[in-house]
């Protein structure tokens, strides 16, 4: 199966040449882009049929054969329709993104940008192994934080992708850290091992701090309540990112993963309160913004947070039905929500504007656009004939096949106000942008190019299509995904006509509801206004960024405050403390094991060293103690011969050259020295810490010489220096062959550090 | 700039310089069979360098070795991940070591070793790094 890394490569690859090609295209790039996402689209439509046939296509990678972890490319009906999705979407608009984006902009960047992500989100879905699904999932958060940024000159775009990446990212970090309980339950980093053992997963204690990390991780990325603010913040991308990654493809990891995890996490009680109660607040909080929204965008944004609260709460159901209906909203939901972004940038492009109070009346001038919009917006209404109706009827279902005592009722009730706000918006969307008195854009408006209208275009016919004739969806898309979600094959067919019964009554009401709540939007937000300037989640966000940062700083001044006197207490406090507090706590005997008598001349020499040693603590300035301990130095590597060790002893005496005279060049540059008179408490402190140091260094190498806790690995450098490494001073065959590595990492550190010095020191006149 | 120093300093240092460099150049090329190496070779020749300074000044040292310090410390990068990527090349995985027997008309039997090269990176990454940290430092204290 050398296709598909071969389709998640294409996007990376792509994304690198992408300035180049920029070059020669220019603005023309976007047809670059699109074509390498319908070139994906295309291999991955060729591996459909063998899904079909119920199989799970592997490609596997070894990555640590030691430690039995591979790279695994999994594509199952979930990864394989999510994969699709991200292609499809990715080619229709980044097609569309090459009309909506100025001549003057970096098409180059933008296009490198949006392939880059597009590659992180193939990642996302088709990988199966855990620690590289958190890395792909953070590079979509990097990625759209690019992307958020692109017009990087505006205030409230860096704000908008500095909050998205601060709140998605640090999502994914809970979700780590879920990931390696999981890991430590399981035994396993790869998806399909951990799938396989479900019921360890949720009889074990770590089930639930388990379930709320990695839910954690999918609420902040799928925009979640509370964590739903970074999106329409977000909404400061151009609009074809918007339309992508804000409501097709980078929002939906989140249900990605639950869907994904689902066989192993779901089932309990627990699920349903977690994952079904956060998504039922989305989708009520998220609907009751969207009405009150002036900006276009952000009534998308908002819409589509609610959108994916409903997605996320079918899910949370746990149920066969909950995952059909939400799979299929999935869908329904691409389709119709990047449609409506397109046609809100296309309003955007022509009119100059996309605040609702400054439009209206558009139908004469746009009826293309216009066109789009209805369809789409009466989608997320939930109105027949179109994929959205089927959908909500589905949704309706699976509210009432709740058995949980407690919201049995409860859950009903709420999915009908939902979605007459769901209804409201979307009048409030198609109405007051294309009906109504006409609006005072700053621009004349006139219909968008031809060329800008295709990819809505498709995206909306998809809706009735969904709607009209959802055989293909149910038998293509449908049943592998739902069958992969729930660990088993599902059988689907759905029609537009359900026939008499709950759902349609609950329909009926729905529009009833949403019709008299319409006109009340005015009054909600000014009501929304009033309460956001008191309380809002952004104020908390906005005051944690502003506390954070002062009390990092606060704290680093304390600890690290300059005086390197200070920095060397704390250092050598903590290594007595643990050292000796180790030794006490386990009892260590302090008989070394192998001892022998000093010799004469070893004696002489160890007295010399400790004299001298003594001489640089009462050395009365500086620079006489520097060459005394130079000369302890130089005396160490005379015990180093005796002990015949060539190489070390070699060493340690031209480095003991090499610092006295940097210490020399040191000197010169510091200020006179002011003999301190040190206070006797501050003597007394010092000393006995000194005391402490040197005691716990002499208890450890009392306590370790000769000991042999582990195996020695000199026998076998010794034996194999000469037959690999090709030398007979096994100590250079070490540094430069065995651990090779060890070097290459220490003089990489010693040229960055030099980097470092030069830095500091440099000036104008110096080569 | 001249520094005073003595006649004597000067006399020795121009007899002895020359001599601790060809030393060094030894130490680096028997170094994986007898005592020496690219670090302590490294460090010696930096240490001819730090003499020289010390007696007639950086610009007699810049005069002897003509090469920008940083270059050095770059090319003994190159050199030990040249070795490092020569190993992954031909050998399969990254600094993975060769060996090479040679004869030749008057060294006779010779061994060339690939982690040798690296052993060169190293010397002149350590010569590289020390005489540039002594020439920035005592730049400011002339």
């Amino acid at each position: 199966m050398i296709l598909l890394p071969a389709v998640l490569l294409a996007p990376f690859i792509a994304a690198a040449l992408t300035p180049l090609v920029a070059r020669y295209l220019q603005t023309r790039t976007g047809f670059w882009a699109a074509a390498v996402a319908g070139g994906n689209t295309l291999a991955l439509l060729s591996l459909l049929p063998a899904v079909l046939h119920g199989a799970t296509l592997r490609y596997t990678l070894p990555w640590i054969p030691l430690l039995d972890t591979n790279l695994t490319l999994l594509v199952d009906g979930l990864g394989l329709f999510f994969a699709l999705l991200v292609c499809f979407a990715g080619c229709l608009i980044m097609a569309y993104g090459r009309f909506y984006l100025d001549p003057r902009e970096d098409h180059g960047k933008f296009f490198a940008y949006m392939l880059l992500f597009m590659g992180s989100m193939l990642g996302t879905v088709l990988i199966a192994n855990l620690i590289a699904l958190f890395v792909f999932w953070e590079l979509t958060s990097l990625s759209s934080f690019l992307l958020i940024g692109f017009w990087d000159d505006r205030e409230a775009s860096r704000y908008g992708a500095t909050k998205a990446l601060l709140i998605t990212a640090g999502g994914g970090m809970a979700m780590l850290v879920g990931f390696i309980l999981l890991h430590q339950v399981t035994g396993s980093w790869d998806v399909e091992a951990v799938l396989s053992q479900g019921p360890v997963i949720r009889g074990s204690p770590l089930y639930l701090p388990i379930l709320s990390l990695v839910f954690l991780g999918c609420m902040t990325k799928s925009a979640q309540t509370p964590f739903h603010i970074w999106l329409p913040n977000a909404m400061e991308a151009p609009t074809p990112v918007s339309a992508y990654l804000h409501s097709a493809t980078m929002v939906n990891a989140g249900l990605y993963l639950v869907a994904r995890l689902h066989p192993a996490l779901s089932g309990t009680d627990v699920w349903v309160y977690l994952v079904g109660g956060v998504g039922m607040l989305t989708l009520c909080v998220g609907g009751f913004l969207a009405l009150a929204q002036d900006d276009l965008k952000a009534l998308l944004a908002y819409s589509t947070v609610s959108q994916l609260g409903l997605i996320m709460l079918l899910y949370g159901l746990g149920t066969k039905e909950g995952v059909v209906a939400g799979s299929f909203h999935l869908m329904n939901h691409a389709a119709f929500k990047a449609g409506l972004f397109l046609c809100v940038g296309m309003v955007e492009h022509e009119t100059g504007t996309r605040r609702l109070s400054q439009l209206g009346g558009l139908w004469r001038a746009m009826p293309w656009t216009g066109a789009f919009t209805l369809v789409a917006a009466a989608a997320m209404a939930g109105l027949p004939p179109l994929g959205g109706f089927v959908s909500k009827e589905l949704f309706y279902e699976a509210t009432l096949g709740v058995t949980l005592p407690q919201v049995h009722t409860l859950f009903p009730v709420l999915a009908v106000a939902a979605s007459a706000f769901t209804f409201a918006y979307s009048l409030r969307l198609a109405y007051g942008v294309f009906f109504g008195k006409p609006g005072h854009p700053p621009k004349h408006p006139h219909e968008a190019p031809l060329g800008m209208r295709w990819s809505p275009f498709i995206l909306a016919a998809l809706n009735p299509l969904f709607g009209l004739w959802p055989a293909p969806v149910d038998h293509f898309l449908l049943e592998p995904m739902s069958g992969a979600i729930l660990g088993e094959s599902v059988h689907v067919h759905l029609a537009l006509w359900h026939g008499f019964g709950w759902p349609l009554l609950m329909s009926a009401i729905t529009i009833a509801a949403g019709l008299s709540i319409y006109p009340a939007w005015a009054r909600i937000q000014r009501w929304q206004g009033e309460v956001f300037s008191r309380v809002s989640v952004d104020a908390v966000y906005d005051g944690t960024l502003r506390v954070l940062p002062r009390a990092g700083r606060d704290l680093s001044l304390w600890l690290q405050s300059g005086i390197l006197r200070r920095y060397l207490v704390w250092i050598f406090s903590f290594l007595s403390l643990v050292v000796l507090s180790t030794f006490i706590w386990d009892r260590v005997s302090l008989i070394p094991a192998d001892a022998r008598s000093v010799l004469s001349y070893e004696g002489i020499l160890l007295g010399l060293i400790m004299v001298t040693s003594m001489a640089v603590v009462w050395a009365p300035r500086p620079l006489p103690a520097v060459i005394l301990l130079g000369g302890v130095g130089y005396l160490v590597g005379i015990l180093f011969i005796l002990l015949y060790a060539p190489d070390l002893a070699l060493t340690q005496i031209l480095i003991e050259t090499v610092s006295l005279v940097l210490f020399l060049l040191v000197i010169y540059r510091l200020p006179p020295f002011i003999a301190e008179q040190a206070s006797r408490g501050r003597l007394l402190r010092d000393g006995l810490l000194a005391t402490l140091v040197g005691g716990s260094v002499t208890a450890v190498i009392l306590a370790t010489a000769g000991r042999g806790y582990f195996p020695t690995i000199a026998e076998y450098f010794l034996r194999e220096s000469v037959p690999g490494g090709g030398g007979r001073n096994v100590v250079n065959v070490i540094l430069i062959d065995f651990r090779g590595y060890d070097t290459l990492g220490e003089i990489t550190v010693l040229a960055i550090a030099l980097l470092g010095v030069y830095t500091l020191l440099a000036r104008k006149d110096t080569r | 700039m001249r520094r005073p120093t003595t006649i004597i300093a000067e006399v020795v240092t121009r007899w002895a310089f020359p001599m601790i460099f060809l030393f060094a150049i030894y130490l680096l090329l028997a170094g994986h069979n007898n005592p020496g190496g690219g670090f302590i070779a490294g460090v010696m020749a930096a240490a001819a360098l730090a003499l020289e300074y010390v007696v007639f000044g950086m610009r007699e040292v810049q005069r002897v070795t003509r090469s920008s310090y940083l270059g050095l410390v770059a090319l003994g990068l190159t050199f030990a991940l040249g070795t490092g990527l020569g190993g992954l090349i031909f050998g399969g995985d990254f600094l993975k070591s060769g060996i090479l027997h040679l004869t030749l008309p008057i060294f006779g039997e010779v061994e060339i070793v690939s982690a040798f090269v690296f052993d060169v990176g190293v010397f002149f990454i350590v010569v590289g790094v020390t005489v540039t940290v002594i020439s920035l430092l005592g730049q400011e204290a002339a």
